[in-house]
Formats: C-alpha cells, structure tokens, sequence
C-alpha cells in the first residue's frame, strides 16, 4: 500500500513540475511578446510622430488609417477620418475631385502617382495647398492605397511672393523717367535737358545743367578704371561715326553719388550741322530689382545648401550685403509664448552685447516694436533720440534703425533689423521696401529650415533608437541587407558592417535551417511573406563570423512594398537561452511523456463538466479501459467511464468539497461493460479567474490489490484463528533467535515480555548449540528442521519441547524463522519411562541369565561328568543361545541410550587404519573357517580421525560381522579411503545381497533381511541401526549398495575434523558444561618461536618432533587428562582449570623438562617459546575470542638450550 | 585366593563351582561390608567384585579397600549386570583391573584371572 501512495504522490509531483514549466513557458512566451509589442509600439511611435503624412485608403477613397501628421494635416482625429470619405468630408476642394478621382484609380490599377498639387479643406475650414504621392499595398489580401501627403502651402506663398516682388519691381522700374539731354560739338556741352534731368541729377535747374559737360556728371574714373573724359570722348566719337553708341556708364550727381545708366548717344543731322542726342537711363533701380531677385533666390537656395539654421542666418547676411548696407545686421526670433526674443544671428561693430539680450519684453524695445505693430519701421536720427530719452534704448543709441517683422501665417516669427552709427541718411523708405520684400522670403527659408532641422532631429532620433536598440536592427533592401545597428554587428561578431552588408540573409546563415530547408529558399520565401502581410514573425539561425550557428526571433516589417524597393524593417532577437530553454523544456516533456506512457497507472486530463471528454490519456488508461486505441477513448466521454451516476457523484461531489482526491477508491467501468475497482487521484486545473480549465488525474486498477487484500484479511483471519487456537507455541525469530511475535505465553513470561529477548534465553545452555545451528541450517536451506530442547518451567518441573523451524521467505530470501514449539514433556517422560524400563529389565534379565548360562557352562565342560553326545548337543546350542540373549540385552540398551541421548561419544585422535586393521583381524579365524577371503585395502598407512574409539569398532564389527554372516564364499574386502572433507570406509562382500525393497528400511530398528534364519546367522537384529546411530552421532553418513546374488556394499563416511574444529568444539563443549555454574577455566597457549629456524636449520622431522616433545610433556606430566594439541605447526593450546599463578609454575616446570628432553633431539637445538593465557568468561564467552585474547597476551620468551 | 562377591548366592556357587575346579581357593561375600570385612582378615589374591549390592554396592566397597593399605593392592576385577561407559571409566580409573558385564563366558574370565595373577606373582 505504502508504496503505491509514494507511486502515485510522486506522480502528482510531476504533474505539479509539469504544471510549472508550463507556467515559466507561458511568461516566457509573454516575456518575448512584451519585448516585441515594445518595439512594434516604438516603430508605430515613430511611424505616427514622422513629419510626413502617412495615411492608408481603401479603393472607394474611405480612409482606413492615418498617422498624427495626418491629423494634424486635416484637423480631422482618426476615428473622424476613418471609414470618411475624401469627398465626404470636403476635404478636397471641388475643383481637385477629379483630380483625387483620377489618383485613386490609378493607384487602384496598380500605377504610383504624383506628387499632385491638390487643395485642402482642413476642419476649420482653412485652407491649405498639398502635394500628394500614392503607392497601391496589398495588407491581408487586400488592396489598398498607401498615400503619402505633403502640406507645400509654404512653399506656394514663397513663390508666389516672389512672383508680386518681381511685379513690384517691375513697377518701380517702369515709372521711371529717361533722361534726355543734347550735346553739341566741339565742347560737347549739354545744349538742353528734360525735367528728368534734375531728379536724376540733384540738379536745380535746367540752366545750370546747360553749364556742364558730360565729365561733369561723372565720377573721375569708370569702373573698368579709365578716366571718365577720354572714356567720354571715344564714345561720343563712335557714335558720331556710327550715327549712334549704346553703353552702360557710371553717372554722378551733383551731390557726389554715382550711379549706373544707360546711356544711348544718337548723331542727329541738321543741314551741315550735327549734334548727338543722350537718353541717360538710370538703370539704379532695375539694377537693384535684379540684385533683389538674387538675393531671394539666394535666401530660398540656401535653405537646401545650407547645414543647419546658424548657416542659413549667415548666408543670409551675405546675400543682403548685396543689396542694402548690413554692417550692423541682425536676426531676431520670437517664443510668443514665452514673450521672449532672443537673438540667434547678430553682427554689430558697436554692440556686441546681443547675447545678453534674449529675454525682453517685446513692447519695449525697437525690434519688440516691429513683432507688436507687425509692420516694418524705419527710425531717423530725431525719432530715435527722442525714443532713447523717453524709454531708452538697449545699446548704444544707432543713428538710422530698420526693421522688418518676418511673418508666416499671419503670425510674427522673427525680425530682421539693421542700423548705422555714422550715417543717419543710409536707409530711405525705398530700402525698407527692399528689406520687407526680402523678409516674406526670409521668413520662410527660416521656418522651412526650422522644420527641415526639426525632421533631421526626429531622424536623428530614430537613428539613435536604431544605433542604441540592443536587439539588432536591420534594414533589408532589394533582399539584401543594407544597413544596420551596432547591436547587429556585436552579434554576428564582425568589426563592422562592411564586411557584411550588401549580403543576402541566407549568407549570414547556416546552409540549412533546423527544418531541413536550404536557408536561401526558406529565406525568399519569409521576405515575401512579410511583403505580402506587412510584417513576419519567426525563428531562424543565423551563422555569426566565426561559423557559430545561433537561433534569432525575426521580425521582419514590411516599410515599403514596391515592388523596385523592398524595404524591411528587421529585428532580430538572440533566443539562444529560449531555445536552451526550450530544449530542456521539450526534453522534459519528453520524458514526462515517456513517463506518463510507460508508468503502469493510467494517466488522464480531461474538461470538466457533465460533457467532459478527454484531451489526454496515456497507454496504460486505454489499456485499463479496454479501449482498442487512443482516438476511441478520447471520443468517449468521461462520466461513462464511472460503474454508476452515484459513483460519479460520490466522486465529484468530493471533489468539489476537497478541491482535489487522492487515492480514492471508486468503481469504473470498462469498454465492454465489466467494472473494476480503481484507486484514483486528480487535481483540477485553474485559470487565474479560478475557473476549472480542466482535470488531471491517475487511476489505478487496484482490483487485484482489493482481490489480494480480501484474501490476505481471510487469510489473516485464519492464520490467526489458527494460531490463537494453535496448541503449540508459535514464534517468529531473526537469524539471531530475537523473537519478534509469539502466541502464548512462554516459560511463564507474558508475550510483550517475551518478545525481544532471544529464544536463547528459555532454553539451558547446552541447547543453545543445537538450536543455533538448526536455525543456521534453516536460514541456509530454507527447509524445514526440528530440534528438541528443555525449557524452563515456572513450576520447576520439566518442560520438553519439540520445535519446527521453518523459514519465512521474501524473494526467495530467507528473512526469518517460524518456531512451532510443541509441548512434548508427556511423550518424553513416556519415552524416558520406556527408556529406563529397557534399560531396568535389561539389567534384571542379565543375572538370571549369568546363573543360566554359568550353569550349562559348568555342564557344558563336564565338571560334574561327563555328557553323552545328546546331552551335549542339548546344552551347547542353549550357551549359544544365551549369549546372543546377552547381545540382544546388550543392543537394547544401546539403542534405548541413543534415542534417549545418553549416549555421548567420547572422541579422540585414533588412527582409523590400525582400528579397522585390528577389527579385521579379530575375524581372521572366523573368515578362515568359512573360507572366506579378508581384503584389507586403505589408501594411506595411517589416518588420524577425530572419534570414538570403541564405538566406530562396534561399527566395523557389526558391517564386517554382518558381511561374514550373509557370504558363503568369496570375499570380504575392506577399504579406507581417504578424501578431502571426509574418509570413506567401505565393507563389500560377495554375498547374497540385500532386496531392493529392503534397502529403504534396512537401518531401522529390529530389521533383519529376509524372514529364515539359518544356523549361525542370527543376530540382534539391531546391529545396523545401532552402527546409523553410532555414524550420526560422528555427524558421518552411513548407505549401502546391494546386487541380489551379487553382494552388497556397505559405506560409511566420517567427517575429518580440523585440529581448529576440535579445539573450538572441545572448548565451547566446555564453556556449556561449566557455563551456568559459575566456574572458570583457563586457556594456555604456547608459540615455539623459532620452528622455522629448527625446519630450516636441521629438518621437518626434527622441527615437528619438538612440537611433539612439549605437547607430551604437558599431556604425561603437567596437564594430564586435560585437553591440550597441537595448533597450526608451532601452536600448542591447553586448558584447564589452573589459575594465572599456576600457568607461570607450570610453564617454569615445563622448561625445566624441556631442557632435559631437547638434547634428545639433537644436541645443537635451542627452543624459543612464548606463552599466553585467557580467562573463561572474563577475556570472552566463546572459543574464537578465548584462543584469540590467549595468543594476544603472548609475553614471556623463553630461550632453552 | 579368590574372594567372590555377589548379592546373588547363585552366581557365588556357580562362581565357586567353576574356579574350584580351576583349583583356585574360594571365599566369598555377598554385600560389601563383608567384602571389606573378609578382604582385610584373609586377603585374598583376587577379588572379583559385583557392583549393585545392598550395605554398600561394590563402587564403594572398592573405595574402602583402596584406603586400607592392606587391601589396597588386592587386583579387582568387576563383574556387573549394569554395565556402562560412564561405569567402567570410573572404576578402570579408581584401579580396576577389569570390568566385565553380565552374562559373562567364565572361560575369558578364568583367562583374564591367570594372567592378572601370573602379572602379580612376577
């Protein structure tokens, strides 16, 4: 039972284990979703946040989605727009519907359009001007418009201004007046001039004109560095030689400015008499209307070739140089909401102070002047002095200020100003027109700048993400890859992407990926499939430079999906761990799978509810359940699985109160109907709302067990029934003879007292050997032995008990012993009282027959006359006949000793050879008489043999006796042969033989073969039985072999007794005679230390024979009748009775005869002796531990020469 | 001189009868008091001695004989319808000469008695 609980608890462990992978599977799973949702949000944020508008459409025009740009574009919120349509909404005004009409079914044919200019309509009803590009994407299978929207109303205004400052211009340029002028020879003096004339001259009147020369309105010297009048002269030359000249010229005014004209000399013709015409055209204005263009076009180039906005600010300083005086020029920028100004571009050759002044009130201060009126102001000299003593001035005090608000979209973004300290008639209102118009432009160079370094910003950012991203970013384009972050490079171990950009991906990977697939194929193919639904998720191994193989997560997005440039975003993600991770966790489910397959108790999980079915089951469970295979037991559904609605109900109703059962016994039924009973275990599996997802469980078929318990309690009952009416005692005992159950009470102690003590301890001591060893034999063989012994009884009368003991076997291993001690003190009192009656009326019978037979003796040899042949023949046979009644007597009491185990062996060393020798030749007359050959053959000349003298003579006389008497001719042979363990001893005859069917009872007592008797044949009758007896006691074995007419062969065998053996029974005999008497016995041992030297000096013989000196020394005259041998070669043992003090008198008595009897050996001997000594029961209880302390103690050496 | 002991007047006379004829000198008791008793006053050469007799068995009787220097050397033969193991090595080692059980072939008998005899006369 215990041990079925450890199954299946260990099986609950592992389901529990299994239950937990599972969990640490799933927040891995979450893990890596989080971390991808986390960069799919930062790619949306970057997507949504981009400056361009993004928005996707179906084919109807309906919008489908948008970025924040979108929204900002439209004033629409995306939940607005989408699912609106463009014309819905008004968004496009109504001249561009068919224009967007057009753009969308274009695109939806599969064509990109634009960029087209279109008007917007924004929510609040502005209205802005787009430039829109559309590209047709096909997301989840369907088609539909990616359009990309750019607002360019900006850009529009920029070249519209330019325009209206060109018509500007132009105007001022047209309203210009010619100035017209004659000049006559030879002087060349001007001889009249129109009105133009004095403005364009700063000349009074027409008559102080009329007192010039050309030379006289022009500088000294022309810009190409020749002198004003011969330059004048060639002209005037040329054009009356050609009849006219057309050149531009520098002029001056009166007041010292130069300007540049055109001038056109015309040669007039009056009769003989020619003059030239001048029309001098100031071409000052149109001049500057050209620098003016330059420089907007300068302003509006820069914003593309500068670097950043400080550039732009410089470069338009530098195109201003070119049209007003900027010595003293700056830039202000306006935070309205912070109500600042700060200065980002300032050149002032009296102030340098501009950087203090970022942060002042925009009303108060020249520049806070021109953002709050939102009007250019020119400021003289008067206005300024005043300004500067009412309010003051930041700054030293200029004498001419200019400034032009920069505007865009109605709202000030900036100002741009200059001054002069020397010249307060530098600017006129003509140069405040010049820098107004130059503002619009500057305006929007900074703002387009602003939002242009904006964007770079926001790239920046992005490439900082894409550079900083831990996990690798790549950009694949056209297949290959193109670009990529420094997390990339670290992974694949390159030092830097060079080296392996512009590859294909399968060219950083293995050549097959773990599905067996060519990496290059399998690589086309997820491309194509993150082409065609956006983006793409799965595993791959990728080869680092090293040749390393390592498992990424791709994530690949599609960014563009035209079909000339493929763009993919590609995000890579190391799951080098997830997939250890995984391995182990597959390796795990392996072996729980293999375990749940293999494991002898059926394992389930099935959905709970009345409609359960099951979603697993393992081999053991389909097995259970009778079920041809996995698919069948999986369709049934789980409450038909229950012997009974109750039964399930009983179950389920346990269930719901535990939350769980365990080892539950409940009735099931099988496939074909029949129940059995199932011990069943399961857990109920929850999801974090604690509603039951499903069950698991193990069920055994514990109908065997049941089956086998009933029948173990039945059996129980009746062992106990049996035991309790038993009336013999019943014990259980270990090897020891610790008595672990008994039934009754035992030599009067209670059973709890009994048990733990060994049986030992009920039994006198000289039982113990007996029953020690029967218990060994029985542990040994596992047979059954018996053995008697004497208990004590409380009532000091004597208990006898015979007692079986038999094994208790588990696998085939004996564990233990079941004693069945029955009370059989009546039987042996009778056996005791048959005995001694025996041995009584065999004792009474032997005087009668003493008179008897001394009578017929006396007759018998004629003392009182003499006999006649009948008389003799009468008397003789009656002697015979009285001495076999003596043997008859003298067998009985044998056998009634033997059975009476009073018969005690006295054995000894005997030479069995010369034994049997003698004993055959005692039958020398007796064989010669009957003519019978005695072969007497032993394979050693002698063989010493541990036994009873006298007893194994009754043995060979009673074999050879009987073989004589049963063989009429032939011969007897007897032989000894000795062998490793024992010596065998054989008597064959050449007799009649012995029936088969006699050889079985032929030892028991009163047998005797065959039913006549012949003369001379007679025996007891008891011969052979006797002999058995005599062999058992010598633990020898006795048989025989017979041939009708042949002969029979009889053998006995006799154990060879090792010296060690007899020792150790010689003195464990001893310690159990003297044990319980409180008497102690000593032990002796000597060591004749140098007998190899004696072996080696002189010879074996020699080194033996001093071994046999001291032990007969001991034997005849110190020790006699105590038992003392030889040990090993060089070991005496004695013991005896004699104390400590004794030993050291006897071994100084032994050295004295030593000294005397060694030079009977040889004259040069010397022997060298140590002695010890053990104490019964002090220096230990059994012989082992007496002999081991005895040579222990060995002291004293003795050296005797 | 023989001096026969036995508690069994018939094995006495038979005794007596068989020996005589051998022409050895008879005397004879029949407990063990007399055995000493007649064994200190005539001193037989031999005695052959019956163990289980009343007034002291022949175990004892043998004992007293041992410790009276007279009789102390007077060779014992014992004759005893209880033979044993145990028996004769007691008695063989108190200094029988011999111990021989019932029934008995008084020619081996007779034997034993010539030599023990003939061993003492040397």
């Amino acid at each position: 039972m215990s041990n079925n609980k450890n199954k299946s608890s260990s099986k609950i462990w592992q389901l529990e284990l299994a239950n937990k992978n599972m969990e640490l599977e799933i927040s891995a799973r979450k893990q890596i979703e989080r971390s991808l949702k986390d960069k799919e949000d930062r790619f949306r944020t970057i997507f949504s946040h981009a400056p361009i508008t993004y928005f996707l459409c179906n084919l109807d025009g309906d919008f489908l989605d948008g970025n924040l740009a979108a929204h900002q574009l439209t004033g629409y919120t995306n939940e607005e727009l989408f699912g609106s349509n463009f014309i819905e909404l008004n968004l496009i005004d109504k001249k561009d519907h068919k224009a967007i009409l057009e753009i969308i079914s274009r695109c939806g044919r599969g064509e990109n359009t634009g960029p087209d200019e279109l008007s917007l309509t924004k929510k609040d009803g502005s209205k802005v001007l787009i430039e829109i590009s559309t590209s047709p994407v096909t997301i989840l299978e369907q088609r539909q418009i990616l359009g990309i929207a750019q607002d360019i109303t900006r850009r529009k205004d920029s070249e519209i201004k330019l325009l209206e400052s060109e018509e500007r211009f132009r105007k001022l340029f047209d309203s210009a007046h010619d100035a017209l002028m004659t000049l006559n020879p030879p002087t060349w003096k001007f001889t009249s001039g129109n009105p133009a004339i004095l403005d364009m001259f700063k000349i009074k009147n027409i008559k102080e004109f009329l007192t010039y020369g050309p030379w006289d309105i022009s500088p000294e010297k022309q810009p190409d560095g020749r002198l004003s009048s011969e330059k004048a002269e060639e002209m005037i030359g040329t054009a009356m030689e050609k009849g006219s000249n057309y050149f531009e010229w520098t002029h001056k005014r009166i007041n010292g400015e130069s300007f540049p004209a055109t001038v056109l000399l015309t040669k007039i013709q009056l009769k003989n008499k020619s003059f030239l015409q001048a029309t001098v055209r100031d071409i000052t204005k149109p001049k500057r209307a050209e620098d003016v263009n330059k420089v907007l076009f300068d302003i509006s180039n820069a914003v593309n070739t500068t670097q950043n906005l400080s550039d732009l600010y410089k470069s338009i300083h530098k195109s201003l140089e070119n049209i007003i005086d900027v010595t003293n020029f700056f830039i202000a920028i306006v935070d309205i909401k912070k109500h600042t100004l700060h200065f980002p571009y300032h050149v002032d050759t009296t102030d340098d102070d501009f950087s203090s002044i970022t942060n002042f009130d925009i009303g108060n201060s020249l520049t806070g002047l021109v953002v709050s009126q939102r009007k250019p102001i020119l400021l003289k000299q008067k206005e300024l002095e005043e300004r500067a003593n009412k309010k003051g001035v930041w700054g030293p005090t200029p004498l001419i200020w200019m400034g032009v608000p920069l505007i865009i979209k109605d709202e000030v973004i900036g100002v741009i100003a200059t001054q002069s300290y020397i010249n307060s008639n530098l600017y006129s209102i003509q140069d405040l027109q010049i820098l107004s118009a130059v503002s619009d432009q500057v305006a929007i160079a900074i703002d387009r700048k602003r939002s242009e370094d904006a964007v770079r910003e926001s790239e920046k950012k992005y490439r900082d993400l894409f550079e900083k991203s831990k996990d690798p970013v790549l950009i694949i384009h056209n297949e290959k890859f193109v670009d990529c972050n420094q997390a990339t490079i670290d992974m694949l171990r390159y030092k830097n992407k060079n080296e392996f950009l512009n590859t294909h991906p399968s060219e950083l990977s293995p050549k097959l990926q773990p599905d067996g697939r060519l990496s290059s194929d399998k690589a086309e193919e997820m491309m194509k499939t993150a082409l065609i639904n956006g983006s793409h998720r799965f595993e791959w191994d990728h080869k680092r430079s090293d040749g390393e193989v390592f498992p990424v997560e791709v994530l690949l997005t599609a960014i563009s999906t035209d079909e000339k440039n493929r763009i993919i975003h590609t995000v890579w993600r190391d799951i080098t761990e997830r997939k250890q991770v995984e391995k182990a966790l597959k390796e795990n489910e392996e072996k729980y799978h293999s375990l749940t397959e293999n494991l002898p108790l059926g394992i389930y999980r099935n959905t709970p509810g009345s409609k359960g079915k099951f979603l697993e089951v393992n081999k053991a469970l389909i097995d259970m359940f009778g079920y041809k295979d996995r698919e069948s037991m999986m369709a049934a559904p789980v409450s038909s699985l229950y012997a009974s609605p109750q039964t399930r109900k009983k179950f389920s109703d346990k269930f719901a109160k535990q939350g769980f059962v365990k080892n539950e016994e409940l009735k099931l039924r099988r496939k074909n109907g029949s129940t059995f009973i199932a011990s069943s275990t399961a857990i109920a599996i929850k999801d974090d709302n604690g509603k039951v997802i499903h069950y698991d469980g193990i069920i055994e078929d514990i109908s065997e067990r049941v089956k086998l318990r009933t029948k173990m309690q039945e059996n129980e009952e009746k062992f106990r029934s049996i035991v309790s009416n038993s009336p013999s005692i019943i014990m259980q005992t270990d090897r020891q003879g610790v008595i672990s159950f008994i039934n009754y009470k035992y030599s009067g102690e209670e059973p709890e007292d009994v048990i733990g003590k060994t049986i030992y301890d009920f039994m006198p001591r000289e039982f113990h050997e007996i029953a020690r060893n029967t218990i060994q034999k029985v542990f040994k063989k596992g047979e059954s032995y018996t053995f008697e012994n004497l208990g004590f009884s409380p009532a000091e009368s004597v208990v006898w008990y015979k007692n079986t003991v038999s094994s208790i076997q588990k696998n085939g291993k004996v564990v233990g012993v079941v004693i069945l001690a029955a009370d059989i003190s009546e039987q042996k009192q009778t056996d005791i009282m048959k005995t001694e009656f025996i041995s009584s009326v065999s004792h009474e019978l032997r005087t009668p027959l003493t008179i008897i037979r001394e009578s017929l003796s006396i007759l018998s040899d004629e003392l009182f006359g003499k006999l006649n042949k009948d008389q003799a023949d009468i008397v003789n046979p009656c002697i015979e006949e009285v001495d076999r009644l003596g043997r008859i007597i003298n067998n009985l009491l044998d056998i009634s000793r033997m059975e009476g185990q009073k018969i005690k062996i006295e054995r000894e060393m005997v030479d069995i050879v010369k034994l049997a020798h003698g004993v055959v030749s005692s039958f020398g007359n007796k064989a010669d008489s009957k003519n019978i050959k005695l072969v007497f053959t032993p394979n050693r000349e002698s063989i010493n043999l541990y036994i009873d003298n006298d007893r194994i003579i009754q043995v060979f006389m009673n074999l050879i006796g009987n073989a004589l008497k049963f063989t009429e001719e032939g011969k007897i042979e007897i032989i000894i042969t000795e062998k490793k363990a024992v010596v065998e001893c054989y008597i064959v005859d050449t007799g009649r033989g012995i029936e088969q069917n006699d050889l079985g009872t032929l030892f028991d007592r009163f047998h005797q073969v065959g039913k006549v008797m012949r003369a001379g044949e007679k025996g007891s009758g008891l011969g052979l039985s006797i002999s058995k007896g005599i062999i058992k006691l010598h633990k020898g074995k006795i048989w025989v072999d017979s041939e009708i007419n042949k002969g029979s062969k009889f053998c006995f065998a006799l154990p060879k007794y090792s010296i060690d053996d007899i020792v150790i029974e010689n003195i464990d005999n001893k310690i159990s005679k003297v044990a319980d008497k409180h008497i102690k016995f000593s032990l002796l041992a000597l060591r004749l230390n140098n007998y190899s030297d004696i072996e080696s000096k002189f010879s074996v013989n020699k080194s033996n024979a001093t071994m046999k000196m001291v032990l007969q020394i001991i034997q005849d005259e110190l020790a006699p009748g105590e038992f003392s041998f030889i040990k090993g070669k060089d070991e005496v043992i004695l013991f005896s009775d004699i104390t400590k003090q004794n030993i050291i008198v006897l071994f100084s008595m032994l050295e004295d005869m030593l000294a005397k009897s060694v030079l009977k050996i040889d004259e040069d001997l010397t022997i060298d002796l140590s002695y010890g000594y053990s104490l019964y029961p002090d220096d230990g209880d059994n012989a082992d531990v007496l002999i081991k302390n005895a040579f222990k103690a060995l002291i004293n050496t003795k050296k005797i020469k | 001189m023989i001096l026969v002991v036995d508690d069994e007047p018939q094995i006495v006379r038979l005794l007596a009868l068989r020996l005589k004829a051998k022409n050895f000198d008879v005397i004879s008791a029949y407990d063990g008091y007399q055995c000493v008793q007649v064994a200190k006053q005539e001193l037989p050469d031999l005695i052959l001695l019956d163990i289980k007799m009343p007034l002291g068995g022949g175990i004892k009787a043998f004992e007293k004989l041992k410790s009276i220097s007279a009789t102390k050397t007077i060779p014992v033969i014992f004759i005893t319808a209880y033979p044993s193991v145990e028996v004769k090595k007691l008695v063989m080692d108190m200094g029988a000469e011999d111990f021989v059980s019932k029934p008995f072939n008084s020619d081996v008998l007779i034997e034993k008695i010539n030599i023990i005899l003939n061993d003492s006369t040397n």
